[in-house]
């Protein structure tokens, strides 16, 4: 009962939100809001790479460096559903107001974004989490590679001319629900027995796997989630722009979301999306200067390894620590 | 009775050294048990064949009914076997309690689906798991430290979180890897304790691996004594202390 009115005040929290930012910043009076509402999307899709890459990275401690790999599966596979298959779809929701209409077709345009990301992930996942440290990274950053440019010779996505032509299905109301989805999941992830297998793997393989946890599985299972998770980011960045170009996926990218995860701190789940949300806003403030944008990246890192290596929240606000008295 | 574990002509090779040549041994049920040898006599090869780290290229390791020889880690664990390292390896960066509860994970049945979301099934698990994490830690004397950082530990804590980290796995046999190694005469006195109450408590079978002599001959009800890879004695520690050829081994002969 008490999950279900959860549930239902979150939907209601995210439709009066769209209400909201739909009155002010899209149809309303404040100068460029359509700006402020884009940047906001994009905020929100950050944050739900970089909270799945840290199930993988910060919690299981798997290096990888493929994260934009399954976020461009996710976001072709998806337009490719609304492009392709769309129309017949929307023919049989005749029916329905259209912006039901519009959420059926992204929510099964999303579903096969999610599958064939997680999908994905347990191919790359199976074979390569048997590796370590450099290895998992060189592999995962080849995958991430591969991906784009088998994406870039694919004419029927566009190539390299870009994916026009998708339908703007994609708003707040999605986003923020991807979000809470993104945060709950690793969160409750976290917090429990298979959360403390995760984190055992990351802290000592050789002791978890003594201690009876699977170790390979475990590590494929949090991959293909994390894998999942960018595949929604995917389609709902693709639902959003309503063009896709492989310049959008490349392992700038995947690094773009590392980032953003050791920016918040390693393994912390509100240093995950802190930091999704600093590094998105940060360059639209530089606005200016935007090529320098790199370069503050990497000062921005560096000054943070000097002063504060654990991250900005890392350590002490770390999950499922704290609790216990 | 019956042997709870049994090593029938173990060989391992690596490259041209045999690390362990045809070792044959058997531990009963509740006996604290164990092994010992000079540097390089293969103890600690014979211990990782018996964990899983390395599979045997000859012979059988036998657990209760079961041979395990060559399974993986994880799954010798769920057989019933646990361990602890000798250059201790605690999860250091979670806190005492979670290091226990972690290897409480095998044991536990709730799925991942129930815990996403947050079944009455996690909840009760969660609850079993909480609370038998912590009678363990009481058992040996952490209680007062479970949210405590592990790597923040004194050593010889961190040594007991060890064995109770090894406990939550519900062992039938419990392989120490030098427990003795860096305590002092103090220390190495309560450890002999705490294994005889480990035993008589949790009704365990202890394989111990020790270079600390005080502490086998102390607590050890029969030893087995290895040396350039094969066995060359076993018995009460009387009987071993006594034999010619451990003199030999550990003094050098004429």
């Amino acid at each position: 009962m008490k999950k279900i009115l959860l549930v239902l005040a979150v939907l209601g929290g995210m439709g009066l939100l769209q209400w909201a930012l739909t009155a002010f910043l899209l149809d309303g009076p404040v100068r460029q809001g359509p700006y402020y509402y884009q940047i906001l999307m994009l905020a929100g899709i950050n944050v739900i790479l970089a909270v799945s890459l840290n199930l993988t990275n910060g919690i299981t401690g798997q290096f990888s460096i493929g994260h934009a790999g399954f976020f461009a599966i996710g976001a072709y596979v998806a337009a490719s559903v609304s492009v392709y298959a769309g129309p017949t779809l929307q023919g049989s929701l005749a029916g329905l107001p259209s912006f039901a209409a519009d959420s059926v077709l992204l929510l099964v345009a999303s579903a096969a974004g999610v599958a064939a990301a997680a999908a994905a992930g347990w191919l790359v996942g199976m074979p390569s989490l048997r590796l370590r440290g450099d290895y998992l990274a060189i592999v995962t950053l080849g995958f991430g590679e591969i991906i784009r440019v088998l994406i870039l010779n694919i004419d029927a996505v566009g190539g390299a001319r870009g994916f026009t032509g998708i339908p703007r299905y994609s708003n707040f109301f999605w986003v923020g629900l991807g979000v809470v989805a993104a945060i709950s999941t690793v969160r409750h992830i976290v917090r429990s027995s298979h959360g403390r297998a995760l984190l055992s793997i990351r802290e000592d393989e050789i002791a978890a796997q003594a201690m009876g946890v699977a170790v390979t599985r475990h590590k494929v299972t949090a991959f293909v989630i994390g894998a999942a998770f960018a595949g929604l980011a995917g389609s709902l960045f693709g639902h959003f722009t309503m063009y896709l170009h492989t310049n959008s996926f490349t392992f700038v990218k995947s690094f773009e979301i590392i980032i953003m995860i050791a920016l918040g701190g390693l393994g912390s789940l509100a240093g995950a999306a802190l930091g999704a949300v600093v590094l998105t806003v940060l360059p639209e403030l530089f606005r200016g200067f935007a090529e320098y944008r790199m370069v503050i990246y990497a000062l921005a890192l560096i000054l943070i390894m000097i002063y504060r290596p654990q991250g900005l929240l890392g350590k002490g606000r770390f999950l499922g620590r704290g609790k216990d008295k | 009775m019956t042997a709870l574990l049994r090593i029938e002509n173990l060989t391992r090779r690596f490259g041209g050294l045999t690390a362990v040549k045809n070792v044959s041994f058997s531990v009963k049920p509740g006996q604290l048990f164990g092994l010992i040898g000079p540097n390089g006599a293969g103890k600690t090869t014979l211990f990782n064949l018996v964990t899983g780290v390395y599979a045997p290229d000859e012979g059988a390791i036998v657990l209760g009914e079961s041979s395990i020889g060559g399974l993986p880690p994880h799954r010798i664990t769920e057989n019933g076997i646990a361990r602890t390292f000798q250059n201790i390896r605690l999860f250091a960066s979670l806190s005492v309690l979670d290091n226990v509860k972690a290897a409480c994970h095998m044991r536990q049945s709730s799925s991942l689906f129930s815990g996403l979301f947050r079944t009455r099934a996690f909840h009760a698990a969660e609850e079993g798991i909480d609370s038998f994490s912590r009678r363990l830690l009481e058992l040996l004397h952490l209680d007062g430290l479970a949210a405590e950082e592990a790597a923040n530990l004194p050593y010889g804590h961190q040594r007991r979180l060890e064995i109770a980290r090894a406990l939550a796995t519900q062992p039938r046999l419990l392989l120490l890897d030098e427990p003795a190694a860096g305590m002092n005469p103090q220390e190495s006195q309560e450890l002999m304790h705490l294994i005889r109450r480990l035993r008589d408590e949790f009704h365990l079978t202890i394989l111990l691996v020790e270079h600390n002599m005080k502490v086998v001959m102390g607590v050890c009800e029969r030893i087995h004594v290895m040396d350039h890879g094969e066995s060359i004695a076993e018995g009460s520690p009387e009987q071993v202390r006594r034999d010619p050829k451990v003199i030999e081994a550990y003094l050098g002969g004429e």
